[in-house]
């Protein structure tokens, strides 16, 4: 049962970055903040929400940066919903019009999603492919990270409790992107994100691994591609053993790359 | 006037579609309070101290409650066994189970008060698996436990001096004898998981104690055996123990006998005001599942592969408490060897304690658990004896009017048409006669091999999927104890309100009740009013399970309708001052000397004002009909056809064909609704459910880790076949439906997804990462 607990409101962004602290955490869809919190792991006093701050609902395209810039509090639906979205990051707009259920599209954001740091998420995996960077503001600073930087483990970012995510740049979808998970549970079991041009392969995998994890190696380098297989740190859970993922992983990668990991 | 039968609309589907339906879990009393449960951190622990002072200080709390405050109260519950304390006495036997009881104004008071209840345990050794308990030492009981009284449906409560809750044997013939004597033995060993029956609702209850009576307001399935206990724990005549159940938000037999209403009361009791208690998934997982079961048969088959004996062992893993499962392990043992000719048989059960949330009643009852090993050992069989799996089974099957066990209804269904009906659904060629070819089956890759089924499609890595088909069927003998009551009101204007303590919880059973009224008494829908149960109010019910209702308490409508009709005549004859001979009854009218009059009419005429009302009742027990036990044979019969993906495991059910061998479908949509959600919940069993305890604590307590089947998990292609013969024993030849379709459903999956792969599973749920193992096993024998 939820604790009973304060809710601070604002229509803008400094208003919502003045209360955000330790004891103010700030939420969005609530989809995983409120069980959290449900189960005692977190215990805000107050929560700050997000969802009101225009400057966090953006969807803006940038054609000469050839960019895409997403609000931290955009909901999974609108993402794949959205026209520029599916034309220049398709990959992207399908990874989130498949995330867990349909509860979770229409009320979960990318920002908590990144920001709750679930490994076994898809749009960290597809981000990082990209080659995405995070905006980060407090009333003190804003910082311009990449994913990579952003998530530093299983849940677990760089964020600084005063700190929140504002938006997401993402370059255009490069061709040859590839996004495909095995998903037996609610949640993704492995993700894997592909690259794949005539002179390089770039494998990122995620859900399985802490965060996402990403290799860029020359195309046909199959040997490097086995040795960056074997040497992931895949997750032991009730989804499956890591030999049983290294092998899903194997497969698919031999399927798309012609190659034997 | 339209007689409503076949599947005219739900009539709590209004309510329940507009969200306006009421369930326990919305029920207020004035002056309620809330109660939270402060439950065990360990699996097995000798309590050493409780200190509360912390919490009963905290804002709002009333009291907080622990097994020393019951006074006069019993402290223990469990129909057969009466080894269920209400609150953790002196040790605590399963991670969960609860220890005491915040009780404040507001469930959040409640809820933060309840963290503040400081436990000292020490610890005793943890045996949460089965094998591992039978083996310890350690007792989890070491107590044996006052019998509540007379043995309880035959089962007798019995003392645990080596984690045994129950043992039980059938045998007939000399198996040992006629299996070393077979021309081909085949053993199969299965597994079943602990599940857990999920339901919409939680279980939920508001209880009031005052001076000499008890209130209750519960998910029940089954209030009069609530009542019962209850009264025994408050030493309270039954009159003064009023139980009320609303809509349930679906039991699966989890909900069956007495749950969290003991400790509602208790507290209301000691609190002095009443009480509200919910519970989460997590708490439900932790109050009842399903008994988990390794079970080993092993069959002989003459020359003729003809069954010359089975021999079974069924060892359940019952948890904490035995709650139901002494009933469950004994109908496990009768359902367990088939529906099938069986010479020579000994089945022996044993249930055992283990520290794990406590198991009980589950759809179907012990039959899903015996029929994964006995129907996937007649696959396996089949495969040995090169005989195609459909036509070993129909040389087996007992015919309609045949004995299954001795002293029981012989079989009222016709399982070889049943057999064929699920073979023409799945489009398969019929095997012709004796020793069809091996390639109906599949190809056969090593014929002498009983351990590695044909496969049925091509096994070259990386070529696509595998697919694999299976057929399974099962018979229970319905614990369906013929005890039912009934009351029909018709009213002044001929409409009528049918009284049962039958509960409604979403199967649909106060539809069928009130079509059965009003075929019966030739009204409308509209005019039948079905309450909901209240033993204040409402007639004496069994309970609500073993798939009764149509059947038994249809049979007690139809009775009540009957004693109605025979009122109405009466009074019409002495409102018209003649002999009863010279009145009839037909078509909706009571006759007098030819001129008909409406049932309103008689009414009125009676009564000499439009006002008044009569009434009949209807009681059924051990008696014509219903003399033979059980009154029916709750038939499963069900069809998979599955698609493995070599990469990854995942299983594709493709097609599933269920026939309901119903009798006659009083309401032909709700039977084929009742078919569909057993065999899903059965599909659930088969790839997904389970609940895992990794050490002391259940590491998957939530649904988003305990997998029930979603709707992008039902079969590509369902077909949903009535047989309708007409050869039950209630009314209008009905015969129960409601667990049938789930009992073979996991046993048929295991064998199309052991045809798939080429390699028998051994357990179910087959996830993902476990076909993909068995097909690594396939792979390292080719
Ligand atoms: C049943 C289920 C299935 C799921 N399946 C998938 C799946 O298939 N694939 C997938 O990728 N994901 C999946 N998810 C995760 C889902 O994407 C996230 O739950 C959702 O996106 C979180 O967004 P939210 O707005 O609800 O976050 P909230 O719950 O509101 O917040 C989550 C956390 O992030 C913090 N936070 C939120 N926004 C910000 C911000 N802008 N700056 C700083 N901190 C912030 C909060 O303080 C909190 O700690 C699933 C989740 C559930 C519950």
């Amino acid at each position: 049962m939820l604790p009973e607990l304060g809710l601070v409101r604002s229509d803008d962004l400094d208003g919502v970055l003045a209360a955000v602290d330790y004891d103010h955490a700030p939420y969005a869809g609530g989809t995983e903040l409120v069980p959290a919190m449900g189960l005692g792991l977190r215990r805000p006093a107050a929560v700050v929400d997000l969802k009101r701050v225009e400057a966090l609902r953006g969807i803006d395209v940038d054609a000469g940066a050839a960019t895409v810039t997403i609000g931290a509090a955009v909901t999974h639906r609108r993402l794949s919903d959205h026209p520029a979205v599916r034309e220049h990051l398709p990959t992207l707009a399908a990874a989130a019009s498949r995330v867990g259920n349909a509860r979770v599209r229409s009320t979960g954001t990318v920002g908590g999603n990144l920001c709750f740091a679930e490994p076994r998420s898809d749009l960290g995996c597809v981000l990082v492919a990209l080659g995405a960077t995070a905006e980060v503001r407090s009333a003190r600073v804003t910082r311009t990270l990449s994913i990579d930087e952003l998530i530093v483990g299983a849940f677990e970012t760089s964020l600084e409790p005063d700190e929140i995510l504002t938006t997401i740049a993402v370059p255009f979808e490069p061709p040859g992107m590839s996004y495909w998970k095995l998903q037996s549970y609610e949640r993704p079991t492995l993700g894997v994100a592909l690259v794949v041009s005539e002179s390089r392969w770039e494998v990122t995998v995620g859900a399985a691994t802490e965060r996402p994890t990403r290799a860029v190696l020359a195309a046909g380098d199959t040997a490097g591609l086995a040795a960056f297989v074997d040497g992931l740190e895949l997750s032991d859970d009730m989804t499956g053993p890591p030999e049983y993922k290294r092998s899903v992983l194997r497969s698919h990668l031999g399927r798309n790359l012609g190659a034997t990991a | 006037m339209s007689v409503p039968t076949g599947s005219v609309p739900r009539s709590d589907g209004w309510e329940k579609v507009t969200g306006r339906a009421r369930y326990a879990v919305d029920m207020a009393l004035p002056n309620m309070a809330h109660a939270a449960v402060v439950r065990s951190e360990r699996a097995h622990a000798r309590i050493t101290g409780i200190d509360r002072a912390e919490a009963q200080a905290a804002p709002g709390v009333i009291a907080v409650v622990t097994a020393d405050d019951l006074g006069y109260l019993g402290r223990r519950f469990g129909h057969i066994v009466c080894d269920h304390p209400i609150l953790a006495v002196d040790k605590v036997r399963y991670y969960g189970e609860p220890v005491a009881v915040v009780v404040a104004e507001t469930p959040q008071q409640a809820a933060d008060a309840a963290e503040l209840v400081w436990v000292d345990y020490d610890d005793l050794p943890a045996l949460t698996g089965a094998a591992g308990a039978l083996a310890s030492d350690a007792l989890i009981h070491e107590q044996s436990y006052p019998p509540p009284g007379e043995a309880f449906l035959g089962v007798a409560p019995a003392a645990s001096t080596d984690n045994v809750a129950h043992h039980d044997e059938l045998a007939w013939g000399d198996a040992g004898a006629a299996l070393a004597a077979a021309a081909t033995v085949v053993e199969t060993t299965a597994s079943f998981p602990l599940v857990y029956g999920y339901a919409m609702e939680t279980y939920n209850a508001v209880a009031d104690w005052q001076h000499g009576s008890l209130h209750v307001i519960s998910t029940a399935q089954h209030p009069l055996m609530v009542r019962k206990e209850l009264a025994r724990i408050f030493s309270l005549p039954l009159a003064a123990v009023r139980v009320e159940v609303p809509y349930i938000g679906g039991g699966y037999g989890s909900k069956s006998y007495t749950k969290l209403e003991p400790l509602a009361s208790v507290v209301s009791w000691a609190a002095g005001r009443p009480i509200k208690v919910t519970t989460d998934i997590e708490g439900a997982m932790n109050t009842t599942r399903a008994d988990g079961a390794v079970v080993t048969v092993r069959t002989g088959f003459d020359a003729g592969a003809r069954i010359c004996a089975r021999d079974i062992e069924i060892r359940f893993d019952t948890g904490a408490y035995a709650d139901n499962s002494p009933l469950v392990l004994t109908k496990s043992i009768n359902r367990s060897f088939g529906p099938y000719r069986v010479p020579n048989l000994r089945v022996r059960g044993t249930a055992v304690y283990t520290n794990t949330s406590p198991a009980s009643s589950y759809r179907g009852f012990g039959a899903p658990q015996g029929a994964l090993a006995g129907e996937l050992n007649m696959d396996m069989a089949a495969e040995r004896l090169g005989i195609d799996p459909v036509e070993l089974r129909r040389r087996n099957l007992l015919a309609p009017g045949d004995t299954i066990i001795d002293g029981k209804r012989p079989l009222d269904a016709d399982l070889v048409a049943d057999l064929d009906a699920i073979v023409a659904a799945l489009e398969r060629p019929a095997p012709s006669g004796a020793h069809a070819p091996a390639d109906v089956a599949g190809r056969v890759r090593a014929a002498d091999s009983a351990s590695a089924p044909a496969t049925d499609g091509g096994h070259d890595a990386g070529s696509g999927p595998l697919r694999g088909w299976g057929v399974a069927v099962s018979a229970s003998d319905a614990g369906a104890s013929p005890i039912s009551t009934a009351q029909v009101r018709m009213h002044a204007d001929g409409s009528v309100t049918l009284l049962v303590s039958s509960t409604e919880m979403g199967q649909g059973s106060r539809t069928a009740l009130a079509q059965i009224a009003a075929r019966e008494l030739g009204v409308p829908m509209e005019a039948v009013a079905v309450g909901q149960s209240d033993t204040r109010f409402t007639p004496f019910e069994w309970t609500t399970g073993a798939s009764r209702t149509t059947t038994v308490v249809g049979l007690a409508v139809q009775a009540a309708c009957t004693d109605l009709w025979n009122n109405l005549r009466a009074k019409a004859a002495e409102s018209a001052g003649v002999s009863l001979d010279r009145t009839e009854v037909h078509d909706g009218r009571v006759y007098v000397d030819g001129e008909a009059l409406t049932p309103a009419e008689v009414i009125r005429q009676w009564f000499g004002a439009d006002a008044g009302e009569v009434v009949g009742v209807g009681v059924i027990r051990r008696d014509g009909a219903t003399e033979m036990l059980p009154p029916f044979w709750e038939i499963g019969a069900v069809g998979v056809e599955v698609s493995v993906d070599t990469a990854t495991g995942e299983v594709t059910v493709e097609h599933l064909v269920t026939v309901g061998d119903v009798g006659h479908a009083v309401n032909p949509d709700l039977v084929k609704g009742q078919d569909l959600g057993a065999a899903t919940q059965g599909l659930g069993i088969a790839l997904w459910e389970e609940m895992v305890y990794d050490g002391e604590q259940l590491t998957n307590p939530n649904l988003i880790e305990y997998r029930v089947p979603r709707l992008r998990d039902t079969p590509r292609r369902i077909t949903s076949v009535l047989a309708e013969r007409g050869d039950g024993a209630g009314p209008y030849g009905v015969k129960g439906a409601g667990e049938g379709a789930l009992n073979p459903v996991p046993a048929a999956v295991a064998a199309a997804v052991g045809r798939a792969v080429g390699v028998w599973p051994t357990e179910v749920p087959l996830t993902p990462p476990r076909v993909w193992s068995l097909l690594q096993e396939a792979a390292n024998e080719v």
